[in-house]
C-alpha cells in the first residue's frame, strides 16, 4: 500500500517538468475539442495519437494518450449540452438533462456541473485503479490456459450483452465475428497462415488500429453524413463555475455514480456509454425527484458524467492487470502500450509495478488538466461546434487515412480502415453493437492460443475446464449472462423477489 | 419503435441471418478441411482449424437463431413489403449522402493515395468533398462562387497543414 504511495508520489514528480506539463495540457484540450466533435470520437482521437506520439518516448507518449482519453470522454458532453448531440457515445445519457438545462438559458451551468462531476468521477475511478489493478493483477497471476480461454469467452458474452440490451443476440454475433477476423493470418502455435487466400498482407492478420479508425471513425462520418442539416449552437454561456452546493447536494450521487462507472468500465469491452446510463439509471432510481429526470435535473447530469470518467479509470483496470481492455479507446491504448514496448497483464506487478502507478499519475495530471480546461476557455472553445459538418468530415477522413497508415506505412492498411468503415456503418444501420467485434478482434489470439495450449495440456481432457475453481466461477457468469435475458429467467428472478419481500413482510 | 420501424428490422435481420449462415458454414468446412499437420509430429488437438471451427458452430447457431426469430416475425416478407412514400424519399435522400460520401472517400483513398502527390491528392479530395455537399442543384453555378473559393481556399490549406504537421512536426510517413 505504502509502497504503491511511494511509486504514485515519485511518479508524479517525475512528471513535474514544464515539457510534460504543456503536453498534458494541449493534449487535454485537443481531447476536449476531438470529444465535442461530433464524428470525432474518443476511440479515434486516441488511435489518431498512437501515430502521432510513434517516435515519442513512452512514458511520454501514454500520458499523452490518457490525457486524450480523458479529455475526449469529457469534451463529449460540451456538444450533448449545446446541441443535444453526444460528441461521443459516452455522452448520450448527459444529452438528457444537459440540453434541457441549456434551452432553459442555463448551458454555463450545465458546463461547470459535467465539469466538476466529471472532475469527481475521474477521481473516484484513479483511486480504484490504484487499489484494485495490484488486486486484481495478483489474483490473475492464478490463471493458467484454462482460465483465460474462460476470460475470453466471458469478455465477449457480457460485452455483447451489455452493448446490444435490446438484442444480446447481435451484440454476441458481433463478438464471435471479432474473434473470427482476429484469426485471419499466422497463427501463433505452429505459424500456419489461416484464411488469407494467398494474400501476403492479409498473412500478417488485421491490425487493430486500422480497424479501430475504420469502425468508429470511418464509420462515424457515414452516419453523420446520412443526415441533412444539424442545428449550429446559439446557446448563450454565462456563468461555469459551478457553485459548492450544487455538488455538496448530490455527494452521494456523485460517490455512487464513481463507483458504479468505475465497476461498469473494468467489464471488459463495455465502456463509459454503458457505465453512464447505468449510473443515470441508479440516479433516477435513487432520486428523491425522479420526474424531473430527462426534464434538465442537475442529479441526472452530474449521475451520467461522474459515470462516464469514472469508467475510463475503470476501464485501464484490465487493460494493466489482465491485458484485456474494458472500453474501445482501452484497446487502442492497449495497442499503444505494446507498440512502446510495454507488457500489461497479470505479470505487470512483479516486472514493472511502478509502472502501474505511473498510469495512476498519469490519470491524475490529465484530471487536473480537464478540470482547469473545462472551466476555462469555454466560450472560445465551443465556437469549434460552428464549423459546418461539411467542411469537418473531409478533413477527419484524411486524418483516418494518416492514423491507419503511418504506423507500418502500408497502403494495404488503408484498405482496412475502409473496410472496417463500411462493415461498422453497416452493422449499426442493423442495430449491432461494434465494441463486441474489435473486443473480439483483441480476445482472438487469447482464446485460440489458451484453448489449444489447454488442450494439449490436458491431454485433450475437457474435465479440467469445466472443474477448476476459477474456470466453475467464470463459467457460472457466462451461463448467468447468457440466460439473464430471457423471459424464463426474468419471469423466475421476479417470483422469488416476490416470494423473499412477502416473506420478510409477513415476518414483520 | 414503429410497426413500420420494427418490421422493417426484422426484414433486414431475415437477409443479415442467410448471409451469416452461408459465411460460417463457409468457416466450418474452411477449418474442417485445414491442414491438421499430423506430418509434422503434432498434436491434433492444436491443430489449426480447432478454434476457428469452434468459433464457425458458434456463428452458425447464433445465426440460426436470428433467422428463426426472424421467420416468426414475418421477416421474409421484405420483399412485398412497400414503404410509405415520405419515409421512402427521406431514405433515399440519406442513402444518396452516404453514397456519394463513399465514393468520393474511396477515389480519395484507393485512386490518389500512393498515386499522387499526397497534398495534391487531399487537396482535391477536401476541394471536391465540400463543393458535392454545399453546392444547391437548383441554383445557377454563377451564384454559388462563393461556395466555390471557400472550398478551393479551404482545401489548399487544409492539404499543405497537413503535410506540414504530420511530415514536419510529427515525423510521420505519409501515403
Amino acid at each position: 500500500m505504502f509502497e504503491g504511495l511511494n511509486y504514485f508520489w515519485e511518479s508524479l514528480l517525475g512528471f513535474m517538468n514544464v515539457r510534460t506539463i504543456f503536453d498534458v495540457f494541449w493534449s487535454t484540450q485537443l481531447g476536449i475539442i476531438v470529444g465535442m466533435l461530433p464524428g470525432l470520437t474518443a476511440t479515434m482521437g486516441v488511435a489518431l495519437m498512437t501515430t502521432l506520439t510513434f517516435h515519442m518516448a513512452p512514458d511520454n507518449a501514454i500520458l499523452i494518450l490518457i490525457c486524450m482519453y480523458i479529455g475526449a470522454i469529457y469534451g463529449g458532453g460540451r456538444s450533448a449540452i449545446l446541441l443535444n448531440i453526444p460528441g461521443t457515445p459516452a455522452n448520450a445519457a448527459t444529452a438528457m438533462d444537459g440540453y434541457p438545462l441549456a434551452m432553459k438559458g442555463e448551458a454555463g451551468r450545465a458546463i461547470g456541473i459535467s465539469t466538476t462531476g466529471s472532475f469527481l468521477g475521474s477521481i473516484i475511478g484513479m483511486i480504484m485503479l490504484a487499489f484494485f489493478t495490484p488486486l486484481l493483477g495478483n489474483f490473475a497471476l492464478n490463471f493458467q490456459s484454462f482460465e483465460f480461454f474462460w476470460l475470453a469467452v466471458f469478455g465477449i458474452v457480457i460485452s455483447g450483452n451489455l452493448t446490444a440490451p435490446k438484442d444480446p443476440v447481435k451484440g454476441w454475433i458481433s463478438g464471435f465475428l471479432g474473434l473470427f477476423i482476429a484469426l485471419i493470418g499466422m497463427e501463433g502455435i505452429h505459424g500456419f497462415v489461416r484464411f488469407s487466400f494467398g494474400n501476403t498482407n492479409l498473412s500478417g492478420g488485421i491490425n487493430l488500429i486500422p480497424a479501430m479508425v475504420g469502425a468508429f471513425g470511418f464509420a462515424e462520418i457515414l452516419s453523420m453524413m446520412k443526415f441533412q442539416h444539424v442545428n449550429v449552437v446559439k446557446s448563450k454561456i454565462e456563468r461555469v463555475i459551478p457553485r459548492l452546493r450544487d455538488i455538496f447536494k448530490f455527494r452521494k450521487t456523485i460517490i455512487r455514480s464513481g463507483l458504479i462507472g468505475t465497476l461498469i468500465g473494468a467489464i471488459p469491452g463495455v465502456g463509459e456509454d454503458i457505465a453512464a446510463w447505468v449510473s443515470y439509471d441508479f440516479a433516477k432510481r435513487g432520486s428523491k425527484k425522479p420526474d424531473e429526470f430527462g426534464k434538465g435535473s442537475v442529479e441526472g447530469l452530474i449521475a451520467s458524467e461522474t459515470g462516464n470518467n469514472a469508467a475510463v479509470a475503470g476501464a485501464v483496470i484490465p487493460v494493466l492487470s489482465l491485458g484485456i481492455p474494458g472500453s474501445a479507446p482501452a484497446a487502442v491504448l492497449l495497442a499503444a502500450m505494446f507498440i512502446h514496448g510495454v507488457r500489461p497483464g497479470p505479470l505487470i506487478m512483479i516486472e514493472s509495478p511502478d509502472f502501474v502507478y505511473k498510469v495512476v499519475a498519469m490519470v491524475f495530471l490529465a484530471t487536473c488538466a480537464m478540470f482547469v480546461l473545462g472551466l476555462s476557455m469555454v466560450k472560445y472553445v465551443v465556437k469549434i461546434l460552428q464549423v459546418p459538418r461539411t467542411k469537418l468530415m473531409p478533413i477527419i477522413f484524411t486524418l483516418c487515412v494518416i492514423g491507419s497508415f503511418a504506423i507500418q506505412s502500408r497502403i494495404f492498411d488503408v484498405r482496412v480502415m475502409i473496410f472496417f468503415g463500411i462493415l461498422g456503418f453497416v452493422m449499426l444501420e442493423m442495430e449491432y453493437p461494434v465494441a463486441p467485434m474489435i473486443l473480439g478482434l483483441i480476445l482472438g489470439n487469447m482464446l485460440d492460443t489458451n484453448f489449444r495450449r489447454a488442450l494439449v495440456i490436458s491431454e485433450g481432457e475437457i474435465l479440467p475446464f469445466i472443474s477448476r475453481p476459477i474456470c466453475i466461477v467464470l463459467i457460472s457468469f457466462i451461463v448467468l449472462t447468457l440466460v439473464s435475458k430471457t423471459q424464463w429467467f426474468t419471469t423466475v428472478t421476479a417470483r422469488v423477489t416476490e416470494k423473499i419481500t412477502s416473506y420478510f413482510k409477513e415476518d414483520s | 419503435m414503429t410497426d413500420m420501424a420494427y418490421s422493417k428490422m426484422t426484414g433486414k435481420d431475415f437477409i443479415a441471418s442467410i448471409i451469416l449462415i452461408v459465411f460460417s458454414i463457409t468457416i466450418i468446412v474452411m477449418s474442417y478441411t485445414m491442414p491438421r499437420l499430423e506430418r509434422r509430429g503434432i498434436d491434433p488437438l492444436s491443430a489449426p482449424g480447432v478454434v476457428p471451427g469452434m468459433i464457425g458452430v458458434v456463428l452458425l447457431c447464433l445465426a440460426l437463431i436470428l433467422f428463426v426469430r426472424s421467420i416468426r416475425k414475418g421477416g421474409y416478407r421484405i420483399f412485398q413489403k412497400k414503404t410509405h412514400s415520405t419515409e421512402e424519399h427521406r431514405h433515399q435522400g440519406a442513402l444518396t449522402r452516404v453514397s456519394l460520401t463513399l465514393l468520393v472517400s474511396l477515389i480519395y483513398a484507393i485512386g490518389f493515395l500512393g498515386h499522387l502527390n499526397y497534398s495534391i491528392g487531399t487537396g482535391i479530395f477536401i476541394f471536391s468533398f465540400i463543393c458535392l455537399f454545399e453546392i444547391r442543384p437548383g441554383q445557377p453555378l454563377k451564384d454559388q462562387k462563393r461556395t466555390f473559393v471557400f472550398a478551393l481556399i479551404q482545401a489548399i490549406i487544409a492539404s499543405l497543414l497537413i503535410t506540414l504537421v504530420f511530415q514536419q512536426l510529427f515525423l510521420i510517413d505519409l501515403p
